[in-house]
């Protein structure tokens, strides 16, 4: 496996214990901006791999943290009543 | 409204000032009176044309006949288009207006969805707005004038606001239908791009499961508001869009293209898809420049250099991810579903606009094998890219309205007051808005429309008026007839500057076209393309009575020799135009018949009427080999001019082998066109005997023959049927066996026109509809509202 797989899978496991802890936690989307910001860190010392991988790894870590920020929101409960 | 106006405030005015200078940004893009075109910019050259050519399902023009049902759709574009030149007369002040009017619409869409979703909430609208008018996506609708995407920028915020604000009760159902209908006929252009329609019916079950799928299931008054909130727009949009579904359904239907294998090869969908996948990596993809045309050159001089240069600047780049960060910030200070279901909406956007590019390219394939329709999309950024402009709008205001509010306040208290926190915070605003549309300057500059660079053609054309003469000398001829550019070459580049897959005798003709089809599946694969093959190859390899023989059978009155084109743009052949023009005149029954500037018209004594009758069937014609049309039929039937004939015509019809003349001295039919529109032509005809009438439009199973003067809605009811099979003749044309002489009057009728006049019926009838429950609710509400 390449090195985004791995860093795929450990922030994806990282996101499911969140997610299934159920709390209110935003450490996932820090996390998240701060990747996209050694990402334009590492582009701006023109080191386009490692801007990739960490654009890569925002990613993964974005992509969790909008999940935990949906069932934040309770967007499952009946907010009309 | 007089009130509503009078309510206005100078904050209010101010901000009205703000989006209508920055609506007025096309003008920046235009430079010496020059014509924006060229390229994928098709600006037409005689807008009224192309929006008469825009009710038609077939044009006789287009590489001399093709179905343009998938057109249709543009109807409301080219409307755009055509609206101001019938005003003005002007084709850069219409093009100017046009512009103007789309870069608007699109602004004021977003900003009208702002004000719903959070209403009062000014700087958030300011910059949701800003951004959405100011990105790198926005660059590449512009860049290659994708109609498709233009007319779903507008009318996704419109149709959403609709939504949002029925399902909070704001607005009633007839109101919420109203809105529909406005964003339907504004997003009519996205008939054109139907994998485009793939992405938004993808995202639209994927909110529907949303939705639905939640604790609503028990409270049966609400899932049935959201159940009717969800499934209005899309009933609105096919009932009002009715009058390009239908016939573009049929299209793809009958042009086998919901055959993927069929798709995949005229599309070359593979090849394109690891073409649009090369550069839409996570980190291109975070800051909307994923756009394989961003970094693409030709022989190393960059289609776009503006955007190049600015996405190799390092510097520059790693301030572009400031757009994601902020955007990606609202997790942190949002919350609500908005907030939620834009991000959800980013993320997912982000990802599939990778396609296959790694890392999980894979997943791309096998999400494209399993959801229905998916393998169409062969550039996934350009197709999932509007989503993701659209999720950072939303997102970029909200996380920037409250960087500015938050920082304001603090800075207020820091001062004391000394500075009012509205000051502060419209200084804020302004420092935003600017860095915003500076982030994206190519887009301000008109960077999308180059000019000329590293023996690249650009986009500022000025029309030469050789070319102008040069058309209306063709048009003013009579009837119909083919005509042949050469050089042969699939994207003609001219000296002065022009350069189109759609090449400028395509626009400025009124008259077939044959030329080479430029690829990417501008129309179904036809027997006529290997015709033109054969004949563009016979006259390079200088075999000159076999191009006699093809260019007669085509129907080829004239050869266009364009002496300004750019030779050899392509490879170094060694082709020039002298050489062309000795090859055009060693042609049996060609000669140089007139010249209008740097264009000679050579016109081809051979060529056969574009509609005939013929009572005997030829076998074999002025030399033409047998393996010929065997080649270009692909079938031994095709040896005759008429197959398949069955027993009982072919006794009827006797075969003759000759020459031209021998044809001639058997021919007893007399034969007048009385009208012909792009699909139906009227005939009168006089006949001693059973015949073979030929009808040299390109091939269509959708041709049809008619005794006397049927119209659309004789044919649509079934009060008429088709006097016979349509036949393929010549190797391209249409034919139709004729035994009854008595018929004196015959009308030729491109049936799937039938479904274009159906289609506009029930549009209209939908539109009626929609206006007249608006009437009765409002009438109902005055009522309601005075009894109370």
């Amino acid at each position: 496996m390449s090195l985004d797989a791995y860093i795929f899978l450990g922030i994806s496991s990282i996101g499911l214990v969140i997610l299934i802890r159920g709390r209110k936690d935003n450490r996932l989307a820090w996390l998240g901006i701060l990747l996209l910001l050694l990402s334009g860190l590492a582009m701006f010392f023109k080191n386009q791999d490692m801007a990739d991988l960490f654009a890569n790894a925002a990613y993964a870590a974005l992509f969790w943290a909008s999940l935990v920020f949906m069932q934040d929101q309770k967007l499952w409960q009946n907010d009309e009543k | 409204m007089i009130a509503a106006i009078k309510k206005l405030t100078w904050t209010d005015y101010m901000e009205f000032g703000f989006f209508i200078v920055l609506a007025l940004t096309p003008l920046l893009w235009f430079g010496n009176g020059a014509l924006i075109t060229g390229g994928d910019t098709d600006f037409p050259l005689d807008p009224l044309r192309r929006m008469y050519e825009r009710i038609f399902a077939w044009n006789p023009n287009f590489l001399s006949g093709a179905d343009h049902s998938l057109d249709i759709a543009t109807l409301f574009f080219s409307a755009v288009e055509a609206l101001p030149y019938l005003i003005t007369h002007n084709l850069v002040t219409s093009e100017k207006l046009s512009f103007i009017f789309w870069f608007g619409m699109s602004g004021a869409a977003m900003w009208f969805l702002a004000g719903v979703l959070f209403p009062g909430k000014r700087l958030f609208r300011i910059l949701a707005t800003t951004f959405y008018m100011f990105n790198f996506f926005q660059f590449s609708n512009w860049e290659e004038a994708r109609i498709g995407q233009l007319s779903a920028t507008v009318m996704l915020p419109v149709v959403l606001a609709g939504y949002v604000s029925y399902v909070r009760g704001k607005i009633t159902i007839a109101q919420y239908i109203c809105v529909c209908a406005i964003g339907s006929i504004i997003g009519m252009g996205l008939g054109v791009q139907p994998p485009e329609i793939v992405v938004f019916l993808i995202f639209y079950g994927i909110y529907t499961v949303l939705e639905l799928a939640v604790r609503r299931f028990f409270v049966l008054r609400s899932f049935i508001r959201r159940v009717v909130a969800l499934a209005t727009p899309f009933i609105v949009f096919i009932g009002v869009n009715m009058v390009w579904i239908l016939p573009e359904a049929n299209f793809i239907r009958s042009s086998s293209y919901t055959d993927a294998n069929t798709v995949k090869a005229v599309f070359d969908l593979n090849a394109l898809l690891s073409w649009g996948s090369e550069y839409s990596s996570f980190l291109n993809n975070f800051i909307l420049a994923g756009h394989t045309a961003f970094y693409d050159s030709w022989q190393g001089t960059s289609y776009l250099p503006i955007i190049q240069h600015l996405l190799l600047s390092n510097i520059w780049y790693a301030f572009e991810l400031l757009i994601p960060l902020t955007a990606f910030a609202a997790l942190l200070v949002g919350r609500g579903r908005v907030v939620a279901y834009v991000a959800v909406g980013a993320i997912l956007s982000i990802f599939l606009s990778k396609g296959i590019h790694p890392p999980f390219g894979l997943f791309y394939t096998s999400l494209a094998r399993s959801i229905p329709g998916m393998w169409t999309i062969r550039a996934p950024w350009d197709k999932f890219g509007l989503l993701t402009m659209f999720s950072y709008s939303v997102l970029i205001g909200i996380t920037g309205s409250f960087a500015i509010t938050f920082l304001a306040e603090r800075i207020e208290k820091q001062l004391h007051g000394r500075i009012k926190q509205n000051i502060l915070k419209a200084g804020a605003l302004a420092i935003c808005s600017i860095g915003i549309i500076t982030l994206c300057y190519p887009l301000l500059l008109g960077g999308g429309f180059p000019y000329p660079h590293g023996g690249l053609p650009g986009k500022h054309v000025t029309i030469p008026k050789y070319v102008s003469d040069a058309a209306k000398w063709v048009n003013q001829q009579n009837g119909q007839f083919r005509i042949v550019p050469m050089p042969d070459t699939q994207a003609s580049i001219y000296r002065w500057g022009y350069a189109s897959p759609l090449d400028v005798t395509l626009r400025e003709f009124t008259k077939p076209v044959l030329n080479r089809e430029y690829g990417q599946g501008e129309a179904p694969p036809h027997p006529i393309f290997i015709l033109y093959d054969r004949l563009a190859g016979a006259i390079y390899k200088k075999e000159y009575n076999e191009a006699s023989a093809l260019g007669g059978l085509l129907g080829v009155r004239y050869y266009l020799q364009r002496n300004d084109i750019v030779y050899n743009f392509y490879s170094s052949n060694g082709d020039d135009p002298n050489a062309m023009a000795r090859r055009l005149s060693r042609i049996p029954g060609v000669h140089l018949t007139r010249r209008f500037g740097a264009w000679d018209f050579y016109e081809n004594d051979n060529a056969i009427r574009h509609t005939y009758a013929a009572s005997s069937v030829m076998v074999d014609r002025v030399g033409m080999r047998k393996t010929d049309f065997a080649m270009a039929n692909g079938s031994k039937n095709a040896v005759y001019f008429f197959s398949p004939l069955n027993r009982r015509d072919r006794r009827s019809l006797q075969p003759v082998i000759g020459n031209e003349q021998q044809y001639k001295n058997r021919d007893t039919t007399y034969l007048s066109i009385v009208n012909r529109i792009p699909t139906s032509e009227q005939i009168d005809i006089y006949a001693l005997h059973p015949y073979v009438l030929v009808f040299g439009d390109n091939y269509s199973p959708g041709w049809h023959l008619y005794a006397g003067r049927p119209g659309a809605f004789d044919i649509l009811f079934g009060r008429v049927k088709p006097l016979s099979d349509t036949l393929l003749v010549n190797g391209y044309a249409n034919g139709w066996v004729v035994r009854d002489t008595n018929i004196k009057k015959l009308t030729i009728f491109y049936e799937p026109q039938v479904l274009v006049v159906a289609g506009a019926l029930v549009s209209l009838m939908c539109l009626v509809f929609v206006g007249l429950f608006l009437c009765v609710d409002s009438m109902m509400n005055r009522v309601s509202s005075k009894c109370l």
